[in-house]
């Protein structure tokens, strides 16, 4: 593969990483950095983008959270619409229990990492390496400050909230599909929950599940649960991608 | 599951169309029909279609509720808004679909008590606020809908809530796919099978379609990769002589599916002897009734209820294009006369019908699908 070919993805997955990060960003989103092997890498991924823009701008809300607890940290600190950067292999268990719960706090989330990948559809946005190209952390650097001014010139341009698609008036009843949500606190006679739903509280009818535990995953539709994902259903994320390897252009090998 | 605005890994899609590429037969054309709405939604939101082999060919079904409620039902609804002392609950996309006589929406700018609720729950809690009004909930959709319904006629009775009722329109996704299937103008080769649908009523009802039809089924997730997936898993039936029903979103779906919640809908519902589906006619034991032990909420028992059938607009090809017979674009309506804002038929209503699909995502026409030339684009 000539490194034309693999830049070019590359590329492309940085620029919209960065572009929708910079969408989030301008509508007051905070950005959390997360790593849990390497505290280190959060922290410096949080502080170049915290930094001014070369303008002069000052830079977006950009917080590291410690290591341990990492679920439950975010769960209290983060706001719907913000957005966490996770620094970490595809194997990390908090990490993947954390973008299993993303969608019920509106979180977005950007998976980075080297090796094998996550299962598809872990996460909302990958920037992943393949296995030569593992980085050290000064590559990681190089990855933050690359990242971060490309978000610093989205951020920079004025039509940045012009350029989310806007659907119209959706209703999540009409079509038919069910919302991911988090239970918050089941009540007494397990009949109701209170639930996180795309990051809002609501009071939601349990009825037709078995009464469910605090932090439980639930699918529900028209203000009542049809299945607990936490209860004996298997634990496919999403699609898995046909065994074989691609390359950048499509062409498998 | 989830509306997101970007679902990226460039890496996994890719393998999944090189696979479709792999495995479809260029001798044979497939025509594979999403029966549900949020499908055909993703489809066109995110440019599925034309990442297939052109031998694959995308059928868009019946499966958005809101898009096979008849006329007629609409008009009833609209006299029931306008009854006095009522009030009148609805999902969002209801509020716009056009009877003979305007929408709810209208009814309601011309002074109709007529209210958006997230779910039925919300009408009985209306209920509760005014005991001195009448309200009544216009319930519609599949089997994702139907158990919260129920489970809100359960509370209402066992609340002793006298001033709350139902306009039932539910509908099942069993018969109006095998008469899909009995329709000699079809010829389909498989079904991407619907998601949450699926979560109620598991996947054993959808047997008959590989048993007594011989076209393959995949009950499918609602994010882009889970479609890829669904098509190829389709086409490689095809490619191994197989035809069964299969599970793509087993991190959702259980083949049993929700036993209380089909429990509820039998003490709850009845199966009505026929109703009328828009493009499809009347079709047998298709949709659900309040049940005689519920009659009290059943709002067709409690008002006077007009009844009759609407013919659609004659321009409209709704009908023709809800069994994937024709295209949105091969409507003469499409884009001009009818459009998200000003719709004629229901397809352009809901965000899931095929209508609004292709309009938004611009597959205006399929000759230039996919250009740049925008000024080959209709004026609308």
């Amino acid at each position: 593969m000539t490194s034309a070919e693999w830049r070019r993805p590359v590329e492309d997955d940085l620029a919209s990483i960065a572009m929708s990060l910079a969408r989030r960003l301008h509508r007051g989103a905070r950005l959390w950095c997360v790593s849990p092997n390497e505290a280190a890498q959060a922290r410096a991924f949080a502080e170049r983008f915290a930094r001014p823009s070369e303008g002069g701008a000052p830079g977006p809300s950009a917080v590291a959270l410690p290591a341990d607890g990492l679920v439950a940290a975010l769960r209290s600190c983060a706001g719907p619409g913000d957005a966490v950067v996770m620094i970490a292999d595809a194997s990390e268990p908090q990490i993947r229990e954390l973008a299993r719960r993303a969608p019920a706090w509106d979180l977005t989330t950007v998976w980075i990492g080297a090796g094998d990948r996550p299962t598809p559809g872990s996460a909302d946005l990958l920037f992943w390496l393949d296995d030569a190209e593992r980085t050290s952390d000064a590559d990681l650097d190089e990855l933050a400050r690359r990242l971060s001014e490309l978000t610093h010139v989205a951020l920079a341009d004025p039509g940045v909230g012009d350029v989310e698609v806007v659907e119209g008036a959706v209703c999540v009843t009409c079509a038919d599909e069910g919302q991911l949500a988090e239970v918050v606190e089941p009540s007494a006679d397990g009949l109701t929950a209170t639930v996180r739903v795309v990051g809002e509280l609501r009071d939601v009818d349990t009825s037709l599940i078995d009464p469910p535990a605090a932090n439980d995953l639930l699918l529900i539709h028209a203000g009542s649960v049809l299945q607990n994902l936490d209860a004996g259903v298997e634990g496919t994320p999403v699609a898995q991608a046909p065994t074989g390897t691609v390359t950048s252009d499509g062409s498998a090998s | 599951m989830r509306y997101v605005d970007e679902y990226r890994d460039p890496a996994a899609a890719r393998a999944l169309v090189h696979a479709i590429h792999e495995v479809a037969d260029p001798d044979r054309h497939v025509k594979v029909m999403e029966v549900c709405g949020g499908h055909t939604h993703t489809i066109y939101r995110h440019g599925i279609e034309e990442l297939l082999p052109e031998q694959v060919e995308l059928v868009h079904g019946p499966g958005c509720p809101v898009c096979v409620i008849p006329m007629g039902r609409v008009d009833d609804a609209l006299h029931l808004a306008r009854e006095p002392n009522v009030i009148f609950t609805a999902f969002g996309d209801m509020m716009r679909v056009p009877g003979s006589t305007g929408s709810l929406l209208d009814a309601k700018a011309d002074g109709a008590d007529i209210r958006m609720v997230y779910s039925p729950m919300d009408a009985l809690a209306i209920a509760e606020r005014e005991p001195d009004r009448e309200v009544v909930f216009f319930a519609v959709g599949f089997e994702t809908t139907s158990p919260s319904t129920a489970v809100t006629l359960l509370r209402a009775r066992d609340s002793g809530i006298t001033n709350f009722s139902v306009f039932c329109n539910h509908v099942t996704i069993g018969p109006p796919l095998r008469a899909i299937l009995a329709s000699p103008d079809l010829d389909l080769d498989g079904f991407i099978g619907p998601g949450h649908v699926s979560t109620v009523i598991g996947n054993e009802p959808y047997r008959f379609v590989a048993e007594e039809f011989g076209k393959p089924l995949v009950t499918t997730g609602f994010e882009p990769l889970d479609i890829l997936q669904a098509i190829h898993m389709l086409l490689t039936q095809f490619a191994e002589g197989r035809c069964e029903v299969e599970n793509q979103y087993t991190r959702v779906v259980r083949d049993e599916g929700n036993p209380k919640a089909l429990g509820l809908l039998a003490e709850v519902f009845a199966l009505r002897d026929t109703f009328e589906w828009r493009g499809l006619g009347f079709i047998p034991e298709s949709a659900l009734r309040v049940a005689d032990g519920f009659a009290a909420f059943d709002a067709e028992l409690r008002f006077e209820m007009p009844g009759v059938r609407v013919a659609d607009p004659p321009a409209c090809e709704c009908g023709e294009v809800l069994k994937g017979a024709i295209k949105p674009w091969e409507c003469k309506v499409f884009g001009t006369a009818c459009t998200p804002e000003m719709p004629i038929g229901t397809c352009m209503v809901s965000a899931e019908g095929a209508c609004a699909a292709y309009y938004n995502f611009g597959r205006f026409d399929e000759r230039i699908a996919g250009t740049d030339d925008v000024t080959a684009l209709p004026v609308v």
